[in-house]
């Protein structure tokens, strides 16, 4: 029997056995057959609680380890010594969000430090040991289960996810949930531009944005179109203060008659003393015109 | 007075920060090692043979504090001497960086060492015989023209653990009498009883003192001495000759940001003479990209993040142009109606200009 087969026969005796009086509130069963067929000498328990993730747990010390199932659930009331670090290697295949659950679990439900992680279990996974990697592999889990499933489904990137990791913020959940219902859509690049602006955005400000945010999706059809109002309006709370010299430049650009032959660009967060002027010209004596129009941008200088 | 000084003086505590001091195996027969254990006795210290490990707990709270508790003995196999070079886009002079530490034992919650140091143990390099050896080599055949400026306190505090390794009074010798060499030693620490037993005043050696509005510091600067500790150790070492200087850095834009300012200053000039100081600097928080991170990792109850800070030309992260513009004329009213004239810290041309400093008035420190 190879250990794919292996993998389907005991996934399919989960189904057949029956509560266990100790845990089964976990809605956790015996598998009377399974540990016979896998040699295992103890009781295999197990729980599977969505339709894409399968966890399971056993006695420690008890899986083989070439056994098919890796994932391990266990709740925290259970004896310690029931617990089990064993994971099964011969996965057939395991998905990147599975491998992050067991990080996850290993970390929070059993109280394993990085380090033994990093010697342990890592490589057993495949994952190369670095924190990058385990991070990229954990955060995952710590979303909620509507955005994990959209992730597994490959409905959004996971560079984009990462960006709504800190999903305590509620303008974050307010975010998550407009772009799970598909009614909010944004690059990955400015979900990076709309993460940050988030960041700043302190407490006495929040009840106020996420209606704001509310009502500026409400009022599209658009869910692209909404994304970027939704980005200019948080830079805007995030930025008042480089939102308005910006705002008071381009009023005043606006005002100068310069026709579109002359590009006018203060620099970056207007952190420095001068302007990038551009001129565009077809003919010599466009060039004395245009001498004319740069002098009247005089007053843009006030604002480097 | 003279007595009150004296008293808070003998607060002295570094094993408040520093638990326990490890020797590594390369250090064991270096004589400077033994005078450390010798010193450590005192401060109720645990020494210990094994190699400090790092990064096995899980909090990254826990990680750091385990480590900045170690003081590790070893030997440092390369230079002493680090060149310290400013943004061409900023204004502010080159400096060589004296490092017989690396580490600092105080932990300031806005601190960029706990970005820039792999690890946060505090390592101070027994080998001194040698940084001795180097800073001769240097000042005997200097690499440029002089003045040459050092700093003491780049990568750890200047002075928190002299009372334990006694360094200072070594690199003194090296400075004392060379003129075209000055060293500014940068602290937040009121650690200098053993300084003034066993050294005399250098015109060439600045100890400056970074100063936070007392609510800042007990907040934000953990371990660090309080306001009155620096300033007593400041009035002290002036009134014993030694040449003192201040840096208001970095202040932090929050609540009531104006009238903690404005009682430090007070409090400053209530305590010295401001014709006494070598110079006032004062620099706005500014942070490298990405390293609000850590911050927020570590400190998530902290609020100061939320300010609005942009890139600038360094791309290091600093308050809107207009914001720390008001905040530095602020200050700089305040100071000037001490008669002070403050330079600012890491800082373009054209906010000095937006200030209404003059950037070639620059004053080379240290």
């Amino acid at each position: 029997m190879n250990s794919r087969q292996q993998s389907s026969r005991t996934v399919s005796d989960f189904s057949e056995i029956k509560p266990n009086k100790l845990i089964d509130h976990c809605r956790l069963s015996d598998l009377p057959g399974s540990h016979v067929e896998t040699e295992v000498t103890m009781p295999v328990w197990a729980v599977s609680e969505s339709d894409f993730i399968r966890e399971v747990w056993s006695p420690r010390g008890t899986l083989p380890s070439d056994s098919p199932l890796v994932l391990l659930q266990a709740d925290s009331e259970i004896p310690n010594e029931f617990r089990t670090l064993k994971l099964w290697t011969q996965v057939g295949s395991i998905s990147d969000l599975e491998k992050g659950l067991v990080l996850n679990y290993l970390e929070e439900k059993l109280d394993y430090n990085q380090q033994e992680i990093f010697n342990n279990v890592l490589e057993i996974l495949e994952i190369p040991r670095s924190e990058v990697w385990y991070e990229t592999f954990t955060f995952m889990v710590k979303l909620p289960e509507r955005l994990r499933k959209r992730v597994h489904e490959n409905g959004i990137s996971r560079s984009f996810v990462r960006y709504l990791k800190d999903v305590k913020s509620p303008l974050k959940k307010e975010l998550i949930d407009h772009i799970t219902e598909g009614t909010l859509t944004v690059s990955t690049q400015q979900m990076r531009q709309i993460s940050e602006a988030t960041r700043r955005i302190d407490d006495d400000n929040l009840s106020r944005c996420i209606d704001d945010l509310k009502s500026i999706v409400q009022s599209s059809n658009n869910a692209r179109k909404s994304g970027e109002r939704v980005l200019n309006y948080l830079r805007e709370k995030a930025f008042p203060r480089l939102m308005e010299r910006r705002q008071n430049f381009k009023k005043e650009l606006e005002k100068l008659d310069i026709n579109g032959r002359i590009t006018i660009d203060p620099p970056e967060n207007f952190e420095g003393d001068y302007l990038d002027v551009s001129l565009r010209c077809k003919r010599d004596d466009d060039l004395e015109s245009l001498s004319e129009a740069v002098r009247t941008c005089k007053p843009l200088l006030k604002y480097v | 007075m003279q007595t009150s000084i004296e008293v808070r003086l003998t607060e002295v505590k570094p094993g408040e920060a520093i638990d326990n001091v490890v020797v590594d195996s390369g250090a064991k027969e270096n004589p400077h090692t033994s005078g450390i254990v010798s010193h450590v006795q005192d401060y109720d210290i645990t020494v210990r043979e094994t190699k400090p490990q790092t990064g096995e707990t899980n909090s990254i709270n826990q990680r750091f504090r385990s480590e900045k508790e170690t003081l590790f003995l070893t030997t440092n196999p390369g230079s002493f001497i680090k060149p310290w070079e400013s943004d061409s886009q900023l204004v502010g002079n080159d400096e060589w960086c004296l490092t017989p530490i690396e580490g600092c034992p105080l932990d300031c919650s806005y601190c960029y060492l706990q970005d820039y140091l792999d690890s946060q143990v505090v390592r101070f390099f027994v080998n001194q015989d040698e940084m001795i050896r180097q800073i001769h080599c240097f000042l005997d055949d200097p690499p440029d023209e002089p003045p040459h400026f050092f700093s003491l306190g780049e990568l750890s505090d200047g002075l928190f653990l002299e009372p334990i390794t006694r360094t200072l009074e070594n690199i003194w010798e090296c400075f004392k009498g060379r003129e075209e060499a000055h060293l500014e030693v940068r602290t937040k620490s009121h650690h200098v009883h053993t300084l003034l037993e066993n050294v005399s005043p250098a015109k060439n050696i600045i100890f400056t003192w970074s100063l936070s509005p007392e609510e800042e510091a007990r907040s934000e600067e953990m371990l660090t001495a309080s306001l009155d500790q620096r300033l007593a150790a400041m009035e002290m070492m002036n009134n014993r000759g030694f040449s003192v200087a201040v840096r208001i850095d970095p202040v932090v834009v929050r609540d009531d940001w104006e009238r903690k300012y404005q009682q430090l200053i007070q409090t400053l000039f209530d305590r010295l003479n401001p014709e006494e100081l070598e110079f006032v600097i004062i620099g706005t928080f500014r942070f490298p990209g990405g390293f609000d991170r850590i911050m927020e990792q570590r400190f998530p109850q902290k609020s100061f993040l939320q300010e609005e800070f942009l890139k600038s030309v360094d791309s290091k992260m600093r308050y809107e142009r207009s914001l720390r513009t008001n905040v530095y004329k602020a200050l700089i009213e305040q100071l000037r109606s001490h008669g002070v004239e403050p330079d600012l810290c890491m800082e373009p041309p054209f906010i000095w200009e937006d200030c209404d400093l003059k950037p070639e008035t620059f004053t080379k420190h240290a």
